[in-house]
């Protein structure tokens, strides 16, 4: 019995301290609102009354009211747009650039050239190669999510045992076959860390892709939020950006069990 | 019908490494045939260049000059007729110890992949274990998986390179067993790398001593025991003295010549 009970303790002690600590925090920031009697920053209660008009309506009745899935889907389909493309685009030339040399040569000082680069720093010449629009805030989140697929696909491949090469090698597989039956798979832990870290950039380069002048979106959302000074509304951007991509991160991560399910140490 | 052309001929080889500046002779004139299904054993101080050898048999390695060839036609590259079992095992470990096992005949697009990875696996006892994966299994159980995954690619020559070097003690007996087994019934030609002189001689048919700087054979030895051999007989004792001091004879020189 005492050995069944302990990890139900240890689950609900778990949970207790996750969930616990932020609800601290938010009564934290309630108390410090009343307390300084400030006006820029909303209460928590406020905040939940925005999101409650924000996603049903009823409280405000404005032109943001109810229009959380048309700046969400709008949002995600940027966010994923960029993502998708990093990863179809970052996977293969990592694998390329990791296992063959001529590829390294040719594009790895390039390529470390335009990664210290911000990305906010692309925002006026996105601008002018896509236009004010989605598509601008897609290169952006593709900017952003690239590199850290690319370098960790390299990473990957290049810290492969090279004897599974060789073993690959000596059992008659070569050339298109090695790609895709033991170099894409024994990169596949260090591709994943790249996937997560790339789809974070992702969501945190929404806001600024967002920027430039789209109509629809979380990002847009927000910076319409600052020009309203309606400091709620920024906050309820921000929350539903946090949430969002916490939920397809945990998504990610599933997968990242499923898949990597031979590799113990490599369980998220 | 006997082929009487040479099985395995290593034909003068040399091979030299360049690291930096430095020029490494790893391995000096040597010369080795092996005959179809003979087990021999390559044994030497660290640095003689036994695991060079064998990479080159693999075609993992090019010699700087002198060739390899199996019945008279030169290994380029690493082909499935010589598969090697690596000390590290080498196991692919996103693939289960069944697709391990087919990962070669599957190369070869053949149907019944699986068919002929379940009897090599049968005949390393780890039917059980088709479904785990390389995390799930003891050494022990990884390197019979890593020869049965040679084996099911129809390799002809078994290159094995300190294969039990990191077993326990229990587990390498017991797996030497099971390699003899495995060589009495496919009759593979096994060239197998080891540091011990113990093994060699429960083990091979002949034992290739082989020096270092630069790595070269010192002498060739037929172990004239006769099989299954027993550690504690006394001509298996004599046999392995005689390999030992065959072994250790250069290395009692080198501080003399040093010192003079």
């Amino acid at each position: 019995m005492e050995r069944l009970r302990a990890p139900v303790l240890e689950r609900a002690r778990a949970l207790a301290l996750g969930a616990g600590f932020p609800l601290a925090l938010v009564v934290l920031w309630h108390v410090a609102v009343m307390a300084s009697g400030t006006r820029l920053v909303p209460t928590p209660w406020m905040v939940a009354l925005m999101m409650r008009d924000f996603a049903f309506g009823g409280v405000y009745d404005d032109a943001f009211s109810k229009t959380i899935l048309i700046h969400l889907l709008a949002s995600m389909q940027r966010v994923y747009g960029g993502f998708f493309l990093a990863v179809a685009l970052g996977v293969p030339l990592g694998l390329a650039i990791g296992k063959i040399s001529l590829f390294r040569q040719l594009l790895d000082p390039t390529l470390s050239l335009l990664r210290p680069i911000p990305v906010t720093a692309w925002l006026p010449l996105s601008m002018v190669f896509f236009g004010l629009g989605p598509r601008s805030a897609v290169f952006l989140v593709f900017l952003g999510a690239f590199y850290p697929v690319l370098l960790n696909t390299i990473f990957g491949v290049r810290s492969v045992d090279p004897r599974l090469f060789e073993a690959a090698n000596m059992l008659g597989c070569d050339g298109a076959r090695l790609f895709r039956q033991v170099v894409l798979p024994a990169a596949l832990p260090s591709i994943f860390t790249g996937l997560r870290l790339g789809h974070s950039f992702a969501w945190i380069l929404i806001v600024v892709g967002e920027m430039t002048g789209v109509p629809t979106g979380l990002g847009s959302v927000i910076m319409d939020g600052r020009t309203l000074s309606r400091p709620d509304l920024v906050i309820t951007g921000m929350i539903i950006i946090g949430v969002a991509g916490f939920l397809c991160d945990r998504l990610i991560v599933a997968l990242n069990n499923y898949v990597l399910r031979w590799s113990p140490q490599h369980r998220g | 019908m006997a082929d009487r052309r040479p099985f395995l001929h290593i034909r003068d080889v040399n091979k030299t490494f360049v690291i930096g500046a430095e020029r490494i002779e790893a391995l000096h004139h040597v010369d080795l045939l092996v005959n179809k299904g003979e087990f021999v054993c390559l044994i030497g101080a660290s640095g003689c260049g036994k695991s060079t050898l064998l990479r080159i048999v693999a075609g993992f390695e090019q010699p700087t000059s002198g060739d390899v060839r199996v019945y008279d036609a030169p290994i380029t590259g690493p082909g499935s007729d010589r598969g090697m079992v690596f000390q590290d095992y080498a196991l692919f470990p996103w693939m289960t110890v069944m697709d391990n096992i087919a990962f070669g005949p599957k190369q070869k697009d053949l149907k019944d992949a699986k068919d002929i990875a379940s009897r090599y696996l049968d005949m390393v006892g780890l039917a059980k274990f088709a479904d785990r994966f390389p995390y799930q299994l003891s050494g022990g159980m990884k390197q019979r998986v890593a020869i049965a995954r040679v084996l099911a690619n129809e390799a002809s020559i078994l290159l094995m390179d300190e294969p039990f070097g990191a077993l326990d003690a229990l587990t390498r007996e017991q797996l030497q067993d099971e390699l003899l087994e495995i060589w009495a019934r496919t009759q593979v030609t096994i060239l197998f790398v080891t540091h011990s002189v113990e093994e060699a001689t429960l083990l091979a048919d002949r034992v290739v001593v082989m020096t270092a700087g630069p790595g070269r054979i010192e002498s060739d030895n037929h172990v004239r025991l006769s099989r299954p051999r027993e550690v504690s007989a006394p001509d298996f004792n004599d046999a392995r003295r005689s390999l030992t001091e065959k072994l250790t004879s250069h290395l009692r020189r080198r501080p003399l010549k040093s010192a003079a």
